[in-house]
């Protein structure tokens, strides 16, 4: 009597161990369908015809890929003249986000390396008062400026251009903020001071060593800031107007007005294809996000 | 030999950063306060005279203005609610040896995903999705029979529950990794020790990982409510021009700032007293929100 009760509590407990586990996994399943099923739906509906969307919702993809998606690159065409209304020109959009995300991601790990670098190492007068700087614009929210923001770029004669969108990258807090812990705990003082030692010039033992060393910091913040920069809507918004210039979530935005009014199938084209890049971008680095992201999460 | 001190090389390593700083993040956050006392808008751009604090006095007295402001609120507290909740569990499911769940890396990533999609591309997907006769949503719950056919976007309120439905479908994943990973950082003693002393899951959860996390959960708090009473880019892309849809349910502050500013009158000086009202209130709510949180006990708690 006295071995069978604890016995009996054993196997309950494996029975409830069990019930629970299946009903985790019901849970997670349904939260992942959550996830998923809606790019599926556009991708499935991005193949298929204006009519057949109407008529209902299907897992399987449709015949008419190619039509939806001569109609959202050439435009609607005019059933009785024949004539294509403007398009989207995706792939244009496509290398001008490329271009840009590019550019401000190289800016923002250099330079944020260097004022993270300079933090680290040196003890200048102000230091104090410059770093608490740096870590109070952190929490300010970026759309107090943008207003002033227009009016700077317009003022330097700045709209219709890319600098707007890429020059500030070199004034990322978060980047400095990153880099800076990064390279305390990273580099050490000895390797700085053989090099000077050496006879190297600063700047050299920076961009020689420093930097080298700091590459998987870099890495990490250069991956949340391509997607950032990638990402970005309301900055290209009041910068550009140029339809040539536009970046991806500047086309994406231009299907919700009269341009592919009730054609469905080119909209679904249209955001699957503002998708493709960035689910790319994701089998690549949704490790290193992740990590990052965790990482981030015990420093705070 | 006297050693040379190299820490003048500081200045200018720093130099381009707080240049750029000084260029385009300081000088124009101070260029719109200067502004929001000014009568300045596109048709006397440049020229601007000073009328005080009469924008904000407009600001403060519009009817407008104060829907906007509950309805980001009404759009951001059931979305932290739920989405906290959700990462919460999530975090405590994923990091419980006894259940041991496998495959948890590619949840993860499954749960993230959404977080990384431009905003502009999951705001058409939510305006073709949940359309009224042609949109899948109403297509999975009723089927053909288009009579049932909910019109989503026909009230303020559900406009609303819509949005802040999203913000939680994109961020649970997100603050579910955070969250993992702060428990993750726990030493292994804590857990032993409650162990022993025969403490239940649900104990160990409220009593020694919950205080554990706070501070994590404070940031994800405070870092929501900045990025929450920013929302722009859903509602407008959703409801392009401003006009926030139906009872103007999607007119967010900053879709009013916006709007106030380059679309509807053009009024740059409007809609900087707006930007400045939003910042005071983002601080104001940050802060109350960390002394809610922590108590006087914030000093002694110091950097995790």
């Amino acid at each position: 009597m006295s071995t069978s009760v604890p016995l009996k509590k054993l196997t309950n407990y494996r029975t409830t161990l069990a019930v629970t586990r299946t009903l985790v996994y019901i849970l997670l399943g349904i939260l992942a369908i959550i996830c998923i099923l809606p790019f599926w739906v556009m991708i499935v509906n991005s193949t298929r015809t204006n009519n057949e969307i109407l008529s209902g919702v299907t897992l399987l993809p449709g015949s008419h890929m190619i039509d939806n998606f001569k109609t959202l690159i050439l435009g609607k065409m005019d059933l009785i003249t024949g004539v294509r209304r403007e398009g989207l020109n995706i792939p244009r959009g496509f290398l001008n986000s490329l271009f840009i995300a590019l550019c401000a991601t190289g800016l923002s790990g250099y330079v944020g390396a260097l004022t993270g670098y300079a933090f680290a190492l040196y003890n200048f007068r102000g230091k104090k008062i410059l770093w608490g700087i740096i870590l109070t614009v952190l929490m300010v929210p970026p759309t107090v400026g943008l207003i002033g923001y227009y009016k700077l770029v317009s003022g330097l004669n700045m709209i219709d251009t890319y600098w707007p969108l890429i020059l500030p990258a070199a004034a990322n807090p978060f980047a400095v903020f990153f880099l800076r812990n990064y390279i305390s705990s990273s580099l050490s003082i000895s390797l700085v001071e053989a090099a000077r030692i050496d006879g190297a010039k600063e700047l050299y033992v920076f961009n020689r060593i420093a930097l080298p060393l700091a590459m998987p910091g870099i890495a990490t913040i250069s991956i949340l800031g391509f997607l950032g920069s990638w990402n970005n809507y309301l900055l290209p918004l009041i910068v550009l107007n140029d339809k040539n210039l536009y970046t991806m979530p500047l086309q994406i935005q231009q299907l919700n007005t009269s341009l592919y009014n009730r054609d469905f199938g080119a909209l679904y084209m249209g955001i699957a294809l503002s998708v493709i890049p960035i689910l790319a971008f994701f089998a690549f680095f949704s490790r290193y996000l992740i990590e990052g992201i965790s990482a981030g999460s015990v420093k705070e | 030999m006297k050693k040379r001190n190299y820490n003048a090389y500081g200045y200018w390593f720093i130099l381009p950063f707080f240049l750029v700083f000084l260029v385009f993040t300081a000088y124009p956050i101070l260029n719109t306060l200067f502004d929001s006392f000014t009568n300045d808008s596109f048709s006397n751009f440049g020229t601007p005279a000073f009328v005080g604090l009469k924008n904000y006095a407009n600001e403060i007295t519009s009817s407008l203005f104060w829907k906007s402001f509950f309805n980001t609120w009404i759009i951001w507290i059931p979305n932290i609610v739920t989405q906290m909740t959700l990462a919460l569990l999530l975090a405590a499911l994923f990091t419980n040896y006894e259940l041991n769940i496998k495959g948890k890396g590619i949840f993860r990533a499954i749960f993230f995903f959404p977080n990384i999609i431009t905003i502009t591309t999951i705001a058409i997907l939510v305006y073709v999705l949940f359309d009224w006769q042609s949109g899948a949503i109403n297509q999975i719950f009723f089927g053909p029979d288009k009579k049932e056919y909910i019109n989503w976007f026909g009230k303020g309120f559900v406009i609303q529950m819509i949005i802040g439905g999203v913000q939680t479908w994109i961020w649970f994943g997100y603050t579910a990794i955070m969250l993992m990973a702060g428990i993750q950082a726990m030493p292994k003693e804590m857990f032993e020790a409650a162990l022993i002393d025969g403490a239940s899951g649900s104990k160990i959860f409220f009593r020694i990982i919950l205080p554990f996390i706070r501070p994590i959960l404070a940031y994800v708090a405070v870092t929501s409510i900045i990025g929450g009473m920013q929302m722009f880019d859903l509602p407008w892309v959703m409801f392009p021009g401003g006009q926030g849809g139906a009872d103007q349910g999607g007119i967010t502050m900053t879709v009013y700032m916006y709007a106030r500013a380059f679309s509807w009158d053009q009024n740059l000086g409007g809609g900087s007293a707006v930007a400045w009202i939003m910042f005071a209130l983002i601080a104001i709510f940050s802060i109350l929100y960390l002394r809610i949180a922590y108590g006087k006990r914030s000093s002694d708690e110091g950097v995790n």
